[in-house]
């Protein structure tokens, strides 16, 4: 177990590394030296265009794109991820993204620690009630709450916002309360909500039919604590990869949601990097950085904890 | 006993001499896999009525724009901002073409965009007497009057005066009023060639002037009464001892009366030019943008391209995805190894750094239509790929392979002709599941700005442009196509739940 971990964590540095290379090397091309130069002189009227110049030179915005690469790669290492030249200019992009990090993350982690106990709540109800009225109007609602968008959600709850008293954009860094939070997380919590009501009812009516539940039924359990003792936690164990597995589609739906609702985060921050009419390539490289950690993160853990949930799944075996 | 047992041999015959023996065929049709299949997928009721609304929604998304008389481009400013009127519909009183307009100055509210509006709507505090002149097809300008104190009574003299009213003062008072657009626009048909502002002129004897925003851009066309609050400014001036060419008047007015001069511009009550049979009818079933373009035909072209870039990632992370993962699970060993590796690097990836690369290095060389599909292109194979192959490891060593090979089979025959047709019901419900997901992040990228510029019609740039314009003062803007997506989705979903199930040869005979 500890040597597949580490196998897999090594591997996810060499993944991290490859796509990072693909990255930088990719956005390299985009845009030549003179371009640089002309959007570093946007950021800031006062400079002057010999000032941009030399400011480029010495940054080494003309060097060969792998040179340029080997520098930045050894600065990523001790931390320094070149320079920001658009957003807040002269900053570390690094120091830039953890300004906005906090946000970014409280509104992905809150779907999930909401979804979790509602998911398996209805699901469960579903599971109980299989063919009923109750199991029917649960599965349609979790049909249409998986389609719809959460951006579609998102829009309706903004329109609703001065009704129940919630801000209509996000506020201000420096001014966020929690209600602030409450249209972006419920948004987004609705998807993991039906998602995970879904493998529930699944996996539990699975579990209903087998034979060591007839068996503590027989041994003369009642329905309800047959399905506490012996059920839920035969059912629901397996369930806990994929909830963090729904980390990521929740990570994509907040960069929507984040842009919409005005909420200042690294989607947000990664949005203005990429601009065609003013790039800021070592940002856009930062925040690409971040996500693709969380990606690779989720994964890993995904993987691992399907082993241990589940001692029948052998790491690493083949 | 034994002379009974005589048997001639002449008796007997063959049964068959010179036939040749075969099985007897089985008097029972066969149910072959898709026969099957069929009959389990017509039991899903739900799967049926989904796939009854997808073929529905793509022939609207294929004929819509083709038949209809409203081009997606045209720009007629004339007609901007005009809600939903759908012809039966508009006699029960939904989509009839109605837009309500709450606040005290109909003409200021209906040039600018107010915020006042929202706090007018949306306050329950308000407790103004509110008016609702419904009944009324074409009231967009009110002259009102101070004196006016009961508006049941003011209503019955609305009614009793079925031509242009006049009140010599001046109204004060906030007013409800729904109004609907689409009889401002109509004209009898004598004027047919003429401009709904020639139009407009000739009904108010006013002066049309272009409302312009910040951009330059001609948004509105508002009938300008400068007159009579000049008046109400003079007067205001010789009873205070102002001189009129103060500056700020307007704002010393509201000081001393608390009334904002704006409010008391002074408005003709046109009502409907009647139910004339001379009019001509415009029906926008799901209205019209601030441009005039209608929402209808946009809807079902930005529906037809979603389908499409739907349709293109779906064939083409099928094809890479069968080639990839039978290659990789049918030769299995080193080459598996490093088909693998490279497969699970590309998964790594997440969606919008794909998106952002592919955007930074084509952009303005290519389509941005074709941007965004190759984005999704780009990583959305693997999963089939990871599917074909754990089907090719499933069946590669089964004997009815083995000794296919034993005859002489090649590679590619056994792939393509002996393993494949097995994971066909996998590969085609997987192949139905990327359309949907395909759909939903073009509409997101094309949400957020990002990925298809404004000039293409997708749903997503519709619900953008609905959510620049303003949720709540034309809601119709963004339901539409909210609905929409929404709508597409399910069907999609559901379609592919039961095609998965219907497909799925364990669930065979288990019903």
């Amino acid at each position: 177990m500890l040597k597949y971990t580490l196998k897999r964590v090594v591997l996810i540095f060499f993944t991290l590394f490859i796509i990072l290379t693909l990255a930088y090397i990719l956005m390299q091309f985009t845009t030549s030296f003179e371009e640089r130069v002309k959007f570093y002189q946007m950021s800031d009227p006062k400079i002057s265009y010999e000032e941009a110049i030399n400011y480029g030179q010495k940054a080494g915005w003309d060097d060969p794109i792998l040179v340029k690469y080997f520098n930045w790669i050894k600065g990523v290492f001790t931390g320094d991820w070149g320079v920001s030249v658009v957003y807040e200019v002269g900053q570390n992009p690094w120091t830039i993204l953890t300004r906005f990090i906090p946000f970014t993350m409280s509104i992905n982690i809150w779907p999930l620690i909401i979804s979790t106990p509602l998911g398996f709540l209805f699901g469960i109800i579903a599971a109980l009630r299989k063919n009923k009225p109750l199991d029917y109007i649960i599965s349609f609602l979790v049909i249409i709450c998986i389609s719809v968008p959460s951006f579609v959600f998102v829009t309706f709850l903004m329109i609703k916002a001065s009704d129940m008293g919630l801000p209509i954009q996000f506020s201000p860094a420096d001014r966020v309360t929690w209600k602030d939070y409450v249209i972006p997380v419920v948004a987004l919590s609705v998807g993991p909500i039906a998602g995970l009501t879904r493998i529930t009812r699944a996996e539990l009516t699975e579990v209903l039919t087998s034979e060591y539940l007839l068996l503590a039924r027989t041994k003369g359990l009642n329905r309800f604590q047959a399905t506490i003792r012996h059920a839920l936690r035969n059912s629901l164990l397996p369930l806990v990869p994929s909830i963090i597995g729904s980390f990521v589609g929740i990570m994509f739906g907040s960069l929507v949601v984040e842009q919409i609702y005005g909420v200042k985060g690294v989607g947000g921050i990664l949005l203005t990097a990429i601009s065609e009419t003013q790039p800021d390539h070592d940002l856009a490289m930062a925040a690409l950085a971040f996500y693709t950690i969380i990606n690779l993160v989720t994964i890993l853990i995904v993987d691992l904890a399907y082993g241990v949930v589940d001692p029948r799944i052998r790491m690493g075996a083949r | 006993m034994n002379e009974n047992m005589k048997i001639d041999k002449k008796d007997f015959e063959f049964v068959q001499m010179n036939e040749k023996i075969f099985d007897k065929k089985f008097e029972t049709k066969a149910i072959g896999y898709f026969g099957d299949a069929l009959r389990r997928f017509s039991k899903n009721k739900s799967s049926i009525v989904a796939f009854v609304i997808l073929v529905i929604i793509i022939l609207m998304a294929i004929f819509v724009p083709i038949f209809s008389k409203y081009d997606v481009a045209t720009v007629n400013i004339a007609e901007g901002y005009l809600p939903p009127r759908i012809p039966i519909l508009e006699n029960f009183g939904i989509a009839d073409g109605t837009k309500k307009i709450t606040g005290v100055n109909v003409d200021y509210l209906i040039s600018v965009k107010d915020p006042r509006v929202e706090n007018l709507v949306d306050n329950p505090d308000n407790k103004d007497p509110t008016l609702d002149i419904k009944n009324y097809y074409f009231v967009e300008y009110i002259k009102g009057y101070e004196n006016f104190n009961d508006p049941t009574k003011f209503i019955e003299e609305l009614k009793n005066n079925s031509y242009k009213t006049t009140f010599n003062d001046i109204v004060t008072y906030k007013v409800d009023i729904k109004y609907n657009v689409y009889k401002a626009l109509s004209r009898p048909k004598w004027m047919k060639n003429q401009t709904r502002k020639q139009y407009l002129e000739y009904q108010s004897n006013g002066v049309i002037i272009n409302k312009t925003d910040e951009e330059g851009n001609t948004n509105e066309m508002v009938i300008e009464y400068t007159a009579p609050a000049e008046n109400i400014l003079k007067k205001f001036c010789r009873d205070n001892g102002y001189s009129l060419s103060t500056p700020n008047l307007e704002e010393l007015y509201l000081e001393k009366t608390g009334k904002d001069i704006r409010d008391l511009y002074q408005y003709d009550i046109y009502i409907d030019p009647l139910l004339n049979p001379d009019f001509e009818e415009i029906y926008h079933f799901f209205g019209t943008d601030n441009t005039g373009r209608d929402m209808w035909v946009r809807l079902w072209q930005g529906t037809r391209l979603s389908l499409l870039i739907g349709l293109f990632v779906a064939v083409v992370s099928i094809t890479v995805g069968v080639i990839w993962g039978s290659i990789s699970g049918y030769y299995g060993g080193v080459v598996d190894l490093a088909m693998e590796r490279f497969t699970e690097i590309l998964t790594g990836i997440p969606w919008i750094v794909t998106m952002t690369i592919t955007k930074m290095l084509l952009f303005g060389r290519i389509s941005n239509v074709l941007i965004v599909a190759i984005s999704l292109v780009l990583t959305s194979w693997t999963g089939t790929a990871a599917m074909v192959r754990s089907q090719m490891y499933r069946y590669k060593n089964r004997e009815y392979v083995l000794s296919s090979r034993t005859l002489g089979a090649n590679d590619v025959r056994l792939i393509f002709k002996h393993i494949l047709p097995n994971a066909l019901g996998t590969i085609v419900t997987s192949c139905i599941l990327v359309i949907p997901s395909a759909i939903f992040f073009e509409s997101s990228v094309a949400y957020l700005g990002l990925g298809i510029d404004a000039s293409t019609v997708s749903i997503g740039n519709l619900l953008n442009l609905g959510r620049d314009l303003g949720i709540v003062q034309y809601p119709y803007l963004t339901l539409f196509p909210a609905l929409l997506i929404s709508i597409l989705m399910i069907s999609f979903n559901m379609f592919g739940n039961g095609l998965r199930d219907a497909l799925n040869p364990s669930l065979r005979g288990s019903e």
